[in-house]
């Protein structure tokens, strides 16, 4: 296979190693692409091959997912039309983001949801029942309108048709209940079951497995299910189920399907939440909801207002504007209102968030808004930002790299030390007091300075994501050297420069499809998520890292629907 | 670690750490609430002999005086040494005024006052409206007498310094205090709640039966590392299930005391008639928790009954002289005493004898039984027994002897505290403690 942009020494892969390689699996890719180019995820910078045309990867494994707790609610919102007790919080994020496959329905989750059931059934049936199926309401248990009701109440909870032992085990159970309680009191019990049900509190991954065959293609609905969630949080919506009913679900109606719901509010609010957990904005929620917790925020409006800045510049720069990753980590645009105006330096006197252009010289782009700034910082203290939280982020989460943890080594009392050591501790910038720490071991400048630079070059970001330049008439020094990138080692004066390095960084272009493959698939770091990675950054590449073709395109392949059986 | 080995691991420590559900209540059943009677007779015993047991704390044998109560025996705890303090005005001396004034106040009478009978006031609020006002629950006061007296030696009752208490003396007057438009309750008011409850989780149970039969669908199509989040899964039925089936195996609420209201009657003049309609009312105010501190005067001291009610007694005008001066007539004091307490024993067996939610009436009710006099005019080793174990807060069947001189506001304040009343003392001495030798 040949594409206009192979170059001389690129190694090209022929239909039949690719075969091979569906059949073999993911150890087979990986020796595959291992001949081709130089790992990426090393933390030295690459030759500069540039990997253009890759294998698709091995199948993933069938699974079964959990629903978060935000998944959860909106279904029960979208099929009931009900509320779920917003203080019902669950879900595992051990890949990063809120949709992780690892999730475990245990006891504690299971009796919060036993408790909750009933109540959210009762809610339905006092408002919406009647109107909805009124069958199960004023009209006798074997009929077969409530047979049909339950078929079709079955079918919005298990978000696929019920099979008819399914159909009969649950219409025999209603009968069996009003034959004990009253009608409502039967009709509640339905309802918790079907929101109790494994076939409603699971995503399937599993497709329909053959015997002796050891891959499969998930089905209609469990296609239409892995599009929804991702890209709405809720259960799939009616055009989606009858594509998926007519057996239309592959290749551009697929492609329709995710432009359409990216143009939706759902959407949006996905791509937010992608790029939230791409860049580990854990705590920009959490000063939303626990402003209290933080001394440093001047007020809970501006917790507020900060995390709205960061919804609305993905709006604006990667949903409706450029909506490249060069854009998103350089465009020097923000929003601001009266609570935030003057992190910024500009002004501002009303609530409502507004459009700013800035000049470019001190910030730009994703990683300096404000927002992001402050979500990694100090608490308490305005004045102290965080080099090493900044510069794990910049290098785990933008890059992929590893970082170690301090082994051996007592980092509290190396602080204190520190500070005993040098009569006016108090008064230094912070990037000199940890170069005091540091100073102490040379096993804590060997691995620090695999991300310090990172950290220190975003240091004249305060932590609310002010830009200073001094601390106390010291001079904040974010001018770092010789920082390995991809195009070589760099020196960077400042936090623009460092962006827009990062903007061209190859590292930076895999780690970002590696990211959405875990947001989309639920798993963690890994072979599947690093084969993903590679094979839609050849594409992302081509595409001038566009983030909403790369969704588009994610979306469209059809090796993302093969399953296979995993060993015990 | 790798994906296996965090589900895996999760798995571990779900079974390991996964707290037993039970949605059984974490409150203990609630109890009926507690009442006390506060019994007072006013007659004492020619010997310390005819009164007080022989025999040790706990084997012991009932007195000539108590020999009717063999009963209600293991239901009572009687006190010696209890002494009523010989302090304050003794107005015409003989005790029968201060006795009077202090047995249910602990409190020295005051001087009289101007165009009040010559022997003085009472000091201070008497033991049951305290309690009354103290929890803020209804309190009564009652007398049987043949016929009413307004001096103080009939009036033990008070709501403070010199502010007596005229005790209800007919039985329709108290019945008019009580019960006029009373509307009798329901006596189980927690089953309704019960049986909501245990449909609710009837329900639970027959959910968590059919999401077992769901996950044994889905396990069919599952291999290997998915499989271990049913096992969670259907580890969390499981034990669900167990904590619910051990909340069905709760016992339904046992109904309170029946409240019947009784009718609304005249007095009788015939004593012994007389002390029965008032017991009735006091029973059917228990009963009905119209009433939780309860006093009853049963006498007047020094106007003493001829009781002619008991066989051959040969009593004319009254036993004052049999009670406070011939010894000579040992027996019939014996038998005049004996059959006061008699009365008040089986008023507590009738208590005994009714089901009252877990247990029945006297374990919901306090009575604290008093004699204004010990031997003959004495105020020192006064009569006094305890019925009932006030929801297991006393031992009862015990003979206990409290150290010699000990007053009797210790166990007055022993009834107040363990009517709930958060207090020291009573009376005169606020710091006096209670009866270290009653639980």
């Amino acid at each position: 296979m040949r594409t206009q942009h192979m170059k001389p020494n690129e190694k090209h892969i022929s239909r039949t190693q690719i075969a091979a390689r569906l059949a073999l699996g993911a150890f087979a890719a990986l020796t595959v692409t291992a001949c081709t180019s130089k790992s990426v995820l090393q933390f030295d910078a690459p030759s500069g091959e540039e990997q253009i045309f890759a294998a698709p990867p091995a199948p993933g494994a069938v699974q079964l997912r959990v629903l978060s707790s935000r998944e959860y609610k909106n279904s029960v919102k979208a099929i009931l039309g009900v509320d779920v007790k917003p203080d019902l919080e669950f879900g595992a994020r051990r890949n990063g983001f809120e949709t992780s496959a690892d999730g475990l329905l245990d006891q504690n989750l299971l009796s919060a949801l036993i408790e909750e059931a009933p109540v959210v059934a009762e809610n339905y049936i006092v408002t919406n029942l009647a109107n909805e199926y009124p069958c199960l309401r004023d009209v006798p248990p074997g009929d077969q309108c409530v047979r049909d009701s339950v078929a079709a109440v079955g079918f919005k909870f298990f978000r696929r048709p019920l099979t008819e032992e399914e159909i009969n085990d649950y219409h025999n159970y209603y009968n069996e209940r009003r034959a004990i309680d009253d009608q409502h009191l039967a009709t509640v019990q339905l309802f918790s079951r079907f929101l109790l049900s494994a076939n409603f509190l699971y995503r399937s991954e599993l497709g329909k497995l053959a015997a002796g065959e050891s891959t499969t293609r998930l089905t209609q609905f469990e296609i239409a299910s892995l599009i929804a969630f991702t890209l709405t949080a809720t259960t799939p919506d009616t055009l989606l189920m009858n594509d998926a009913k007519s057996g239309k679900l592959s290749g551009d109606t697929i492609r329709g399907h995710v432009r359409r719901l990216l143009k939706t509010a759902d959407g949006r609010n996905a791509v937010i939440r992608f790029m939230k957990g791409w860049l580990k904005l854990d705590n920009l929620d959490d000063m939303h909801r626990n402003p209290d917790r933080y001394a440093k925020l001047q007020s809970a409006d501006q917790a507020w207002a900060l995390k709205r800045e960061f919804e609305l510049f993905v709006k604006d720069v990667v949903l409706e504007g450029a909506g490249t990753l060069r854009a998103a980590l350089t465009e020097p645009v923000t929003y601001v209102n009266r609570h935030t105006a003057q992190l910024y330096g500009v002004q501002n006197d009303g609530d409502s968030m507004t459009r700013v252009q800035l000049d470019g010289t001190r910030r730009g782009g994703i990683v300096t808004l404000a927002s992001v700034m402050a979500a990694h910082a100090s608490s308490t203290d305005v004045n102290r930002d965080r080099p090493v939280q900044r510069g794990t982020m910049i290098l785990k989460q933008i890059m992929c790299g590893e970082v170690g943890i301090p082994s051996g080594l007592d980092v509290i009392s190396a602080g204190n030390q520190a500070a005993s050591r040098v009569p006016n501790y108090q008064d230094l910038t912070t990037r000199e007091q940890f170069d005091v720490i540091m100073q102490q071991s040379e096993s804590c400048v060997s691995c620090h300075q695999g991300f310090m630079p990172f950290g220190y070059v975003l240091g004249n970001f305060n932590a609310l994501g002010a830009f200073v330049t001094d601390f106390r008439g010291r001079p904040i020094n974010a001018a770092v050297t010789n920082v390995p990138m991809s195009r070589g080692r760099r020196n960077f004066d400042g936090p623009v420069a460092f962006v827009k390095e990062l903007a061209e960084d190859e590292r930076v272009h895999r780690c970002f499809t590696k990211q959405f493959a875990k947001f989309v698939t639920g798993a963690d770091n890994g072979p599947y998520v690093d084969d993903l990675g590679r094979y839609f950054h050849a594409g992302f590449r081509r595409k001038k890292f566009n983030i909403r073709d790369l969704i588009e395109d994610f979306f469209s392949e059809e090796f993302l629907y093969q399953r296979k059986a995993t060993a015990p | 670690m790798n994906r296996r080995e965090f589900v895996f691991r999760s798995l571990q420590a779900s079974l390991l750490l996964s707290p037993v559900l039970s949605i059984r209540r974490a409150e203990a059943q609630q109890l009926p609430r507690m009442k006390v009677l506060f019994w007072v007779c006013c007659s004492g015993y020619p010997d310390a002999e005819a009164f007080f047991p022989t025999g040790d704390e706990f084997n012991w044998n009932l007195s000539p005086i108590l020999q009717h109560l063999g009963g209600i025996k293991d239901q009572m705890i009687v006190i010696d040494n209890l002494n009523i303090r010989p302090t304050g005005p003794n107005p015409n001396g003989a005790e029968h005024a201060r006795s009077v004034g202090k047995i249910l106040t602990a409190k020295d009478l005051l001087p009289v006052s101007e165009g009040v009978d010559d022997e003085g006031d009472l000091g201070g609020i008497s033991i049951e409206t305290y309690v009354g006002r103290e929890l803020n629950v209804r309190s009564i006061c009652m007398m049987v007498e043949d016929r009413y007296r307004r001096e103080l030696r009939s009036h033990p009752f008070a709501t403070g310094p010199r502010q007596t208490i005229r005790p209800f003396f007919e039985p329709d007057e108290a019945w008019d205090n009580t019960f006029r438009d009373f509307i009798p309750p329901d006596s189980n008011p927690g089953l309704p709640e019960f049986e909501a409850r245990m449909r609710r989780l009837r329900g639970k149970k027959s959910i968590l039966d059919g999401m077992l039969g769901e996950l044994s669908r889905f396990r069919r199509e599952l291999v290997g590392i998915e499989r271990l989040k049913l096992d969670v899964h259907e580890d969390a039925i499981r034990r669900t299930e167990e904590g619910i089936r051990r909340d069905l195996e709760e016992e339904p609420p046992r109904p309170r005391a029946e409240c019947r209201v009784p009718d609304r009657v005249r007095s009788s003049s015939y004593v012994p008639e007389r002390c029965q309609l008032q017991q009735d009312l006091l029973f059917a105010s228990f009963a009905c928790e119209r009433v939780q501190s309860a006093g009853h005067m049963w006498g007047s001291s020094g106007y003493h009954w001829n009781y002619g009610w008991l066989p051959n007694f040969g009593v004319i005008d009254s036993i004052h002289n049999i009670v406070h001066h011939d010894p000579a007539e040992r027996e019939r004091y014996i038998r005049s005493s004996a059959w006061d307490w008699q009365q008040i024993g089986r008023f507590a067996e009738r208590l005994r004898n009714t089901p009252d939610g877990s247990g029945n009436m006297l374990d919901n009710t306090l009575i604290v039984a008093l004699s204004l006099f010990g031997r003959h005019h004495e105020i020192n080793r006064i009569p006094a027994v305890v019925f009932g174990n006030a929801q297991g807060r006393l031992r009862t069947n015990r003979f206990v002897r409290a150290p010699f001189n000990t007053y009797h506001d210790k166990l007055l304040t022993s009834a107040a505290k363990m009517m709930g009343v958060n207090t020291n003392g009573f009376g005169d001495d606020m710091n006096c403690g209670p009866l270290e030798q009653l639980p």
